[in-house]
Order: structure tokens, then C-alpha cells, then sequence
């Protein structure tokens, strides 16, 4: 997979992501998840994990590459 | 005095860290302030986490979760997960490239050569700044009132005033020479190392001490379904109705008890002594002290002999906001507030538009004075021990102010408030984190695992907030934290009444770690902000040795951290609306760091135009909302921030449009690929 392909991908599902993360559907739903946790918070707890996965994929098929061991030119400060 | 002696062990270790770290110091300037771009992964991700995660996220996200219920976490916390780390991969990663490709120390820096102006620098280093200085207060604060909370009866006879704790005005003092020692000394990789440290004793300390309070209250379930059987709007994001009919019932009680008030008072009304005894002795409630029975029970008397109802309606009105504390009858009654209506009975609504009068809740001292005193002393009663300043003022906050209404989260302020954690793309001090990362793929482990570390913060706390609105002492069946209390103050004191002294005093190093953490990097910044983008820049930058340089950046972090404490000293706000307040300055910049990485069309006069319509809306904004004392401030009915980004952007890219592109030196320089 090529890395505008993996952008694509990635930037599909941050948008889904952020759509999910507006959960309209759990406004007036009080009943606990496990028996102690609030909808609204569990489902948001879920969200935090899957924004977790997608970065993860991020790294794998959308990471930028960059030049590392190029000189640092020291424009503005010096090393002893 | 065991939580004080945990403090103190906590912070001398810390200065021992600076010393460490000072050892590894290589006296450059650029060591002590981007520690020689030698940080890895690990160390990264817990520096970025640990400057992200300030008081906010443990006193502010309990504090406000306590007000507003669960919904609290998706407003921030999950929306931060998905916002910070794409801040991280879309501007970290590239801005580190540029920095490191151009050595850039500064953000100002970076927008100076980006977009050909020095006169940028002049602009923005004074609203970078400014804007670090409620950040920095927030951590200021919260450290003075989490100290004072956990060490509350630590002395025997000192500071009897800060119920014989440590006063908070010193504790923020501490606090900020600790960091200030520890930052002078390490420099960035201090700074760095700390973080490290003080985000793992966070981390570890706070999951610990969630799992003995759960414990205490019965289990996570029984928390829980006390929530849901007191206040099961705080379990969701709209009203429930339970709630609703609870409040109408203590809205309506209250009200009579105001206009008893208001009539005793201000229209001579006096009880036959017989009948006030027998209606003290028919009103079922105790309360604390004895307060509600000798309060309410004379007033229902009143209500049913009729005896108030030769109030008129601004008689009425003038008792409900006094009683509320929102306002003071002036010796001249002709010379009534003109809002006051004399025809209509004013809504809670209205009532509310009135703020509360600040300090007025130091009447509980005299009205509870008998029961004041030190909170190791056993009471006069024998039952328990003696009350603390802080509870004489709760309680009287708790039986004498309006009960709150209950209010949902309105969805188009939850939605905008995913502009706010924004804000991570302009913090100068992240910027400098940035720079520190040994190399690009250094930043891979900070991008996965921060949405992560978030959750196991944050859960956690908002929990505990949440179930902090129903829990009761499983002794007495009082309310461990009632009605009215001060936000920032939840999370201490329910570790306080929860856990033991040793617990207390660790779980209290948690959180100065997380405060601590933030303060750090954030000193370290202004003060490399002001030796790069203003001495050295225009003093020229063989002016100064790197040791004068040091020097000077010390001086300039003395002064700034010397303004945000003696603000700190003024009347205190709510850590989140602050926080909020704060970010949303940094927020309303954030399509000027994005458009000068991905817009070649940007132009200097451009980015002159949105920083100053992002300042112009911010300052105008948080005038409007009163200096952050109206919490529930918005604006067409979503939150500032949206507006401050739409005002900014448009600005941007209207003046950038019209105004000529940067030369073409400068697209080579930023955008190679794509000349």
C-alpha cells in the first residue's frame, strides 16, 4: 500500500472517529455498562481506544519519512 | 501531619532529581533548553503526557464531573485522544523537521523565517505568553488548594485561619520554588527526566487510590447505584425527571424559607416563642447541627398561618436573591435594582443572572461557630470531631443557597467543544517538547499510546466526581461532599475523608506530580522564549555568553512565575472553565501553525490578520463571560472557541488572498517538494 493510500485511509477514519465520538444516541441512556460505568462515559472510553488503533495504523501505513542524520545547521545556538 | 511529612518527602526528592539531573547538564544553551535533541520514545511520550495532563485533568476533570456528570469525559478527554496525537502527527513530526533541519529553538522562530517578518515575533510573544499565564495558574492554584485540603489540622496552633493546614498562598509558593529550583538546575533534560518520574508516581498512585476509594463507598456497583438513585442525571447527558421533580420540591421549600427569612428580617415578623419551639420540634430533619430543623421548621409554621403573605412581589424577589446572596438590600429601598421586577415573580433562571456576592458564605463562621474549631478536637457534643472553617462555609452554602437545577449537556456545545484540545498545535512549550525527540520516529509511541493514557487518567477521576455527588460517610449517612462545594476542592477532599493519612498523603503527591509536571516544561519555555525571540534576536546572538543567556532566561521565568502567583492570590475560579478559557486562546491559533506548514498561500499580513482576530474575539469574549466567573458562557449557543477559529480563519485566508505570496526562497525553503 502506498503512503497517499494509507493517508486516505487514516484520515476516513479520524473523520469517523470524530462522527462516533458525537454519540447523540447515548444523550438520555443512564443505565451503567458492566453494572457500574455510565453509557456516556464507557462509549467514550471506546472511542479514546479506538482513536489508539487508528494512530497505531498511522504509524504502520502513513508515517511521513524524513531525513534524520541530516546536519543540524544551528542557526540560532551553538553546541559546546 | 503524616499527609505534610509525605508532602515534604516528595518535593525533597524532587530537588535531589535536579541535582541528578544537573549532573548531566552539558552548560549549553541549547542542552538546557532542547536537551541536545537526545530524548527517545519512552521519555517523550511521558514528557508530552505529563505537560498535557496538568490540574486540569485531575482536579478540574473530578471537580467538573462532580457539576456536570459523566458526559465530562467526552467533552475533553476522548476528543483530546483523537486531537492531540493528530496534532502530534500532523504538526509534530513535520515541525520537528524544520526545527532540527533549520535550528529552530521557538515557535516565534519558526513563523518569523516562514513568513518573512520580524515584526511577528513582536506580536505574538507577548500573547504566547500571556496566555501561559493561566495555564500556569491553573497549576498554581490547584497546588495551594489541594495542599491546604490534605494537610488541613497538621498543626496545633499555626494558621488556625486555614484550618491549621498549610495556607495555600504557601503552598503555591513551595510549589512553585521546587520547580523553579528543579528547572534551573536540570534545564529541558531535568525537565524532561522529571516528567517522567512525576507522570509514572501519577499514573500509578492515582489508579491505587481509585480502587480504595471504590473500595470505601461500598464497591464500584453500589457507587453507582447510589448515583443512579440520588442524581441519575449526572449519569447521562440530559435531565432525568427524578431530578427534576426533586428540585422543583426543594425549589419550592427553599423559597418559603427565604421569604421567612426576608420577613424576620426586613418586615419585623416575630414568632410567639411557644409556637417557634413547637415548630422547630415538628420539622422531621435534622440537618447538620441541628440548622435545618431551627430554620425550616419555623418557616413551613409561617407559610400555613398565613404570616407571609402580606409580602409584595418585589418583596418576594428581594428575598429569593438575598437569601441566594446574589444581592444586598441597600439602606435606600427606593434605590432597588431596576431588574428587580415589582410585577412578576422572578424565574431560578432570572434569579441566576444575578452572581452570587463573593465571600458571602463566611456568614456559616458566625452561624456555626460554636462547632468551629481544630479538626483533630473532639466536639462538644462528644460525637465526632470539631468542623473545619471549610465546612462552616459548605454547610452554610448547603441549607441556605437556591438548590442548583439540574441541566443536560446541550449537544452543540459538546460538539464544539472538540475545538478546544486544538490547542496542543500552538502551546509554545509543546513545541519545544517537540524538538527535544532524538529522531521522527521517536514520536510513534507518544501518537499510539496517548489517547491511552488519557483514559486511564481521566476515567478514573470523572467517576470519582460522579459518584461524589451521591456518596455518604458509611458511618454518619452524611453526604461526604455536599451541595455547593467548590469544584476544585472535590478530589482532596474526598481522599481526605476516604482513604487513610499515608493514602492521603501519597495519593497528594500524585497529583502535585501531574500539576508539577506542567508547570516545568511551561517555565522553562517562557524563559527560553524570551532569550531567543527577544534577546537573543535582537541583541544579536554573539551578544551574550551561553551562561548569561541562562542567566537571563532565569530572571525572565522568576518574573513570570513572581505575576502568576500573586494573581494566584486573587479570588480563585474554576480550574476547568479557566483551563477552557486558556486553551481556547491557544486554540483560535490553530489554523495559523496548520496553514504555514500545508498553505504556501499564507502571507505575513495573513497571519497578522488572524492573530489579531484570534486575540481581538478572545479578549473580547472572556471580558463578556466575566474573567471566566460565568461557567456557562456561549456564544450563539456553542462555545467561544468555535467562533474565535471561524473569525481566525477567515481573516487568514481572506488578507492572505488578497495580500502577495512569500517569496520564492522561502516556498523552496518550506515546501520543496511541491516547487
Amino acid at each position: 500500500m502506498n503512503k497517499r493510500c494509507g493517508k486516505c485511509i487514516i484520515i476516513g477514519l479520524v473523520c469517523l472517529l470524530i462522527v462516533l465520538h458525537h454519540d447523540i444516541w447515548n444523550w438520555d441512556n443512564k443505565e451503567p455498562v458492566f453494572g457500574f460505568m455510565p453509557v456516556a462515559l464507557a462509549w467514550q472510553a471506546g472511542i479514546s481506544i479506538g482513536a489508539s488503533l487508528v494512530w497505531y495504523l498511522a504509524t504502520r501505513i502513513a508515517w511521513p519519512t524524513f531525513e534524520d542524520d541530516e546536519p543540524t545547521s544551528d542557526m540560532h545556538s551553538e553546541e559546546a | 501531619m503524616t499527609q505534610l511529612i509525605i508532602i515534604s518527602i516528595y518535593l525533597a526528592l524532587l530537588l535531589g532529581l535536579g541535582f541528578f539531573s544537573s549532573k548531566l547538564f552539558r552548560g549549553t544553551s541549547k542542552d538546557y533548553m532542547l536537551a541536545s535533541h537526545s530524548i527517545g520514545p519512552f521519555m517523550l511520550l511521558m514528557s508530552l503526557f505529563g505537560t498535557t495532563m496538568t490540574a486540569f485533568a485531575l482536579v478540574g476533570s473530578t471537580g467538573e464531573s462532580f457539576k456536570e456528570g459523566a458526559g465530562v469525559y467526552g467533552l475533553l478527554a476522548s476528543s483530546s485522544g483523537i486531537i492531540h496525537s493528530l496534532c502530534f502527527f500532523v504538526l509534530g513530526v513535520k515541525l520537528w523537521s524544520l526545527g532540527k533541519k533549520h535550528g529552530y529553538t521557538t515557535q516565534i522562530q519558526f513563523f518569523r523565517d516562514r513568513l518573512e517578518s520580524d515584526r511577528i515575533g513582536i506580536l505574538l510573544f507577548p500573547i504566547l505568553v500571556g496566555l501561559i499565564i493561566p495555564y500556569l495558574l491553573i497549576g498554581v492554584m490547584a497546588s495551594g488548594t489541594v495542599i491546604n485540603s490534605i494537610t488541613e489540622g497538621a498543626f496545633t496552633d499555626a494558621f488556625a485561619e486555614y484550618d491549621y493546614g498549610v495556607p495555600p498562598w504557601l503552598a503555591s509558593l513551595v510549589i512553585c520554588l521546587v520547580v523553579l529550583t528543579y528547572v534551573f538546575f536540570g534545564g529541558m533534560r531535568g525537565t524532561a527526566i522529571a516528567n517522567t518520574a512525576q507522570t509514572i508516581v501519577f499514573m500509578i498512585l492515582g489508579l491505587i487510590t481509585f480502587v480504595i476509594i471504590s473500595d470505601k463507598l461500598g464497591g464500584l456497583e453500589e457507587s453507582t447505584n447510589k448515583v443512579l438513585a440520588k442524581h441519575p442525571s449526572k449519569m447521562m447527558r440530559s435531565v432525568d425527571p427524578a431530578d427534576i421533580d426533586n428540585y422543583e420540591d426543594k425549589y419550592k421549600k427553599w423559597i418559603v424559607f427565604a421569604q421567612y427569612e426576608y420577613a424576620k428580617e426586613h418586615k419585623g415578623l416575630e414568632l410567639d416563642p411557644t409556637d417557634e419551639e413547637d415548630a422547630i420540634a415538628a420539622f422531621p430533619i435534622a440537618g447538620p447541627a441541628g440548622y435545618l430543623k431551627e430554620t425550616r421548621g419555623p418557616a413551613i409554621f409561617a407559610k400555613k398561618a398565613g404570616l407571609l403573605s402580606n409580602l409584595s412581589i418585589l418583596d418576594q424577589n428581594l428575598a429569593l436573591l438575598i437569601q441566594d446572596n446574589r444581592y444586598e438590600m441597600p439602606n435606600d429601598k427606593g434605590a432597588v435594582d431596576e431588574r428587580i421586577s415589582n410585577s412578576s415573580i422572578m424565574t431560578h433562571h432570572d434569579i441566576m443572572t444575578f452572581p452570587r456576592l463573593p465571600g458571602t458564605d463566611r456568614e456559616g463562621l458566625a452561624i456555626f461557630a460554636k462547632f468551629v474549631g481544630h479538626p483533630t478536637e473532639k466536639a462538644v457534643s462528644g460525637k465526632g470531631t470539631k468542623w473545619t472553617r471549610k465546612k462552616a462555609k459548605g454547610v452554610f452554602r448547603a441549607t441556605n443557597w437556591a438548590p442548583d437545577p439540574p441541566h443536560g449537556m446541550d449537544p452543540w456545545k459538546f460538539l464544539t467543544y472538540f475545538f478546544v484540545p486544538l490547542s496542543v498545535g500552538m502551546f509554545p512549550h509543546l513545541f519545544q517538547h517537540w524538538l527535544t525527540a532524538k529522531s521522527a520516529d521517536s514520536f510513534k509511541l507518544a501518537v499510539v499510546a496517548h489517547p491511552i493514557f488519557i483514559m486511564i487518567v481521566w476515567v478514573p477521576c470523572v467517576l470519582l466526581g460522579v459518584w461524589m455527588t451521591s456518596a455518604t460517610d458509611p458511618l454518619s449517612g452524611a453526604p461526604i461532599i455536599a451541595a455547593h462545594f467548590p469544584p476544585n476542592a472535590v478530589l482532596p477532599a474526598a481522599v481526605k475523608a476516604l482513604t487513610g493519612p499515608l493514602m492521603a498523603g501519597l495519593l497528594t503527591a500524585g497529583i502535585l506530580a501531574a500539576i508539577m509536571s506542567s508547570l516545568d516544561s511551561q517555565f522553562l519555555c517562557v524563559g527560553t522564549m524570551f532569550t531567543t525571540d527577544i534577546v537573543s534576536h535582537y541583541a544579536g546572538k554573539d551578544r551574550f555568553t551561553d551562561k548569561q543567556l541562562i542567566t537571563i532566561a532565569r530572571v525572565f521565568i522568576v518574573l513570570i512565575v513572581a505575576l502568576t502567583y500573586l494573581f494566584s492570590l486573587f479570588e480563585p475560579r474554576r480550574v476547568f472553565t479557566l483551563g477552557v478559557w486558556c486553551f481556547s486562546g491557544f486554540s483560535s491559533l490553530f489554523p495559523l501553525i496548520l496553514a504555514s506548514l500545508y498553505w504556501k498561500r499564507l502571507t505575513k499580513f495573513g497571519a497578522y490578520a488572524a492573530i489579531l482576530a484570534a486575540a481581538g474575539s478572545w479578549i473580547y469574549m472572556f471580558a463578556d463571560a466575566n474573567y471566566a466567573a460565568n461557567a456557562n458562557y456561549t456564544v450563539f449557543g456553542v462555545m467561544p472557541v468555535a467562533t474565535m477559529i471561524t473569525l481566525t480563519t477567515i481573516a487568514m485566508i481572506v488578507v492572505s488572498l488578497m495580500t502577495p505570496l512569500p517569496s520564492k526562497e522561502t516556498l523552496q525553503k518550506f515546501f520543496p517538494a511541491e516547487e
